[in-house]
């Protein structure tokens, strides 16, 4: 786990690919400590996106760029400072490795990818985009 | 953020809902936990499987661990007056480590379908991970498992019921399995499966689309399901009463995650309780952290998940002791559908009946599955609508339909993708008992036919997909199911509660005092809020309100047919009502 990200700057974003849906991404649920980030209010700037409420999720994204952007979007409008985007993999080890809920979002932290300021990381993304 | 629980050792042994957990304490103070137990006659004992074998191999009952002595359990309960229920589980539980299976055969991990481990978070926080059920290892182990089970109850002369059932959760209306599993196991069971099927029909060679591969695996899923409940009903027989679904307040995948950031509002709490009581799933609060029973919440449970309710749910089947006395669940409406299929569920949706009726009969309305569904059960119900839909209708449930009609009773069947041979039945039905149809056309063809008190009402709302994409079809749906309740002059409370409050009805027969009555309504309402909140409800002159009680945090204003309540922070009060029909 990297020592310096605290979970209360983070934003937990976990996804998964849907093999009835062309193995497109979806994210499942994105968290902080300060509560779940409910999809059905969240503003979609970029047109990337189609807010599936009844199934609770958001998606599709094609790449891992277009996930990521959205998450990067996330982030800023949750004010945190870091995201942990967590594949299937990631969530299933953090789930055998925890044993309690107390200890399961440092172990999320540990298996999934950390990505530190989002303000500079969108500008980078959209400079290798355009 | 979470803080230190308190755990109190009655909330470990007794989570809830009369059910109690024997291995959780020493079979010494057995005798005097139970007897602690006030005001409840029939103990749940869940079995728990992995406690009484590590292997799966070898078998303990009282032979090394007295905690596993069944036997005794079961006669503290009889020495205590008080009846020992024991329930076998057919899929993972939530509630024990590997999903209650024996440590040795936790093997294969059960992956839901987004190919996330199948796991819960008990009460104490703990995470359980969930295994296949459909690893052929622990299908073995387990009917031996019954077999020395079934043994060790005849041979130990105890007289006990038992009662199967699958663990699940509550999620967009439907009843999510536990046993639902996308694993490696999953996978090579349904290729023989699939092999097996091709072998017997070669036109199933093909499986190519997706949604025939779904409906497969959903076959295969069943059929797995059938294997555990055959080897339960095969060894169990003699004491076998049947099959209950236990849905799981907090159960659902993400509430691990979102547990580890902030703790469940009440009101999320009620709303999966009511929720899933209607959808006859038996509502268990056992993963819900202790610290959050309290208050509200246990005001809540004794109201909605009573003893008296949890008994009756585990009634013997040959046995009718339902007291006409006591207030059970109010069932006004009924669905009878496969209430399990997503496309039962599209068809309510977009005839408007669900959106109707969630808002004019809230919580006065529940689902029956047609599969089991008995109208010679319903003479004597105190429902006074039944609603099917012409998806899943076939000949037997038509006739039944038909003779519930025939016998009085307010049915309302809706077309939509019913079958050309049961439209037949239906129109050689009106010919034959000359019934005169009244038809109207209001949005759609509506045919009323009225026989004695029985009203049948047949519309088709595949009409109502023809209505303008205008935004105004929601509106013009519900304008649509004002005006049939109208028609039918049914009146009904109108309750204008604010948002956040909850409510739900109850009903029970008339004792000889109260004759001039037919039935005694009870709405119980519940602020789980941390505002006031205000509720009014205005009563038509059928519904004679007769007084209030429980009232906690509430205040009452009552004029004639008009009653306000205002309501502190988790307030709660329940109205009874005598109602001449």
């Amino acid at each position: 786990m990297n020592a310096e990200i605290k979970t209360q700057d983070v934003l937990f974003v976990l996804y998964s690919f849907d093999s009835n849906k062309e193995m497109m991404r979806f994210i499942d649920l994105a968290y902080s400590t300060k509560g779940v980030l409910d999809f059905s209010h969240v503003e979609i700037e970029e047109d990337l996106t189609q807010v599936y409420e009844q199934e609770g999720r958001v998606g599709p994204f094609e790449t891992e760029e277009e996930l990521l952007q959205f998450s990067y979007e996330l982030c800023e409008k949750a004010k945190l400072e870091s995201i942990c985007l967590c594949d299937v993999d990631a969530v299933n080890q953090s789930l055998k490795d925890a044993g309690n809920v107390n200890k399961l979002n440092d172990h999320l932290l540990e298996h999934g990818d950390i990505l530190t300021d989002p303000d500079r990381k969108k500008k980078g993304l959209f400079s290798n985009i355009f | 953020m979470l803080t230190t629980p308190v755990i109190k050792d009655e909330d470990t042994v007794f989570p809830g809902e009369n059910w109690f957990l024997y291995w959780k304490t020493s079979a010494s103070l057995w005798k005097s936990k139970i007897e602690s137990l006030r005001g409840v006659n029939k103990i749940i004992i869940p079995v728990n499987w992995g406690f009484h074998s590590d292997t799966g191999d070898n078998i303990d009952f009282a032979g090394e661990k007295p905690e596993t002595d069944l036997k005794k359990l079961v006669h503290i309960c009889e020495d205590l007056g008080k009846e020992a229920i024991l329930i076998l589980p057919i899929s993972p539980v939530p509630y024990l480590p590997n999903g209650g299976i024996p440590f040795l055969l936790a093997r294969t991990e059960s992956l839901n379908s987004t190919m996330v481990f199948g796991s819960a978070l008990d009460a104490d926080g703990v995470i359980n991970q969930f295994y296949s059920f459909f690893d052929p290892r622990v299908y073995k182990a387990f009917t031996k498992f019954t077999r020395e089970l079934s043994h060790y109850i005849s041979q130990s002369g105890m007289n006990v019921s038992l009662w199967a059932y699958e663990s699940g959760y509550f999620n967009n209306g439907l009843f999510h399995s536990y046993l639902h599993d996308r694993s490696s196991a999953f996978d090579q069971g349904f290729t023989r499966f699939l092999q097996a099927k091709k072998a017997e029909d070669e036109e199933n060679s093909e499986v190519t689309s997706g949604q025939k591969e779904d409906s497969l695996r959903k076959e295969y899923e069943s059929m797995i399901r059938e294997l555990y409940l055959e080897s339960i009903k095969n060894d169990l027989g003699f004491c076998y009463q049947g099959m209950k679904k236990i849905g799981y307040v907090l159960g659902r995948p993400h509430d691990i995650f979102i547990s580890s950031v902030e703790n469940a509002a009440d009101s999320r709490i009620i709303d999966e309780v009511l929720m899933m009581s209607r959808y006859d799933i038996i509502p268990s609060t056992m993963l819900v952290p202790a610290r959050l029973k309290k208050g509200l919440i246990n005001i809540f449970r004794d109201t909605v998940l009573s003893s008296t309710y949890i008994e009756e749910t585990f009634e013997d089947k040959t046995i009718q002791n339902k007291s006409e006395f006591v207030f059970h669940p109010s069932s006004t409406f009924s669905f009878v559908c496969q209430k399990e299929d997503k496309e039962t569920l599209k068809d309510l949706t977009d005839s408007g009946v669900i959106n109707f009726v969630d808002e004019y009969l809230k919580y006065d309305y529940d689902f029956n599955d047609l599969s089991e569904f008995s109208w010679e059960d319903e003479l004597e119900s105190s429902r006074y609508f039944y609603y099917f839909t012409g998806r899943d209708l076939d000949l037997r449930s038509l006739s039944a339909a038909l003779k519930m009609f025939m016998n009085g009773l307010n049915v309302f069947i809706d077309k939509k993708n019913l079958d050309d041979k049961l439209l037949r039945r239906l129109e050689s039905f009106y010919i034959e008992n000359d019934l005169e149809i009244e038809r109207i056309r209001y949005l759609c063809l509506i045919e009323t036919i009225s026989m004695g008190e029985g009203r049948l009402f047949i519309f088709d709302s595949s009409e109502f997909e023809d209505l303008q994409k205008d935004g105004q079809k929601s509106d013009k749906k519900r304008q649509f199911w004002n005006k049939v309740f109208d028609s039918l002059d049914f009146k009904y409370p109108e309750i204008m509660a604010e948002e956040g409050l909850r409510y739900t009805w109850f009903d029970r027969g008339v004792a000889s005092s109260e004759l001039k009555f037919e039935r005694v309504k009870r709405v119980s309402f519940f602020n789980p809020t941390s505002y006031k909140k205000k509720v009014k409800v205005r009563y038509p002159s059928q519904f004679i309100f007769q007084k209030s009680i429980d009232e906690k945090n509430v205040s009452m204003n009552n004029t004639t047919h008009e009653i306000e309540l205002y309501f502190l922070p988790k307030g709660s009060v329940s109205l009874d009502f005598g109602v001449i029909l």
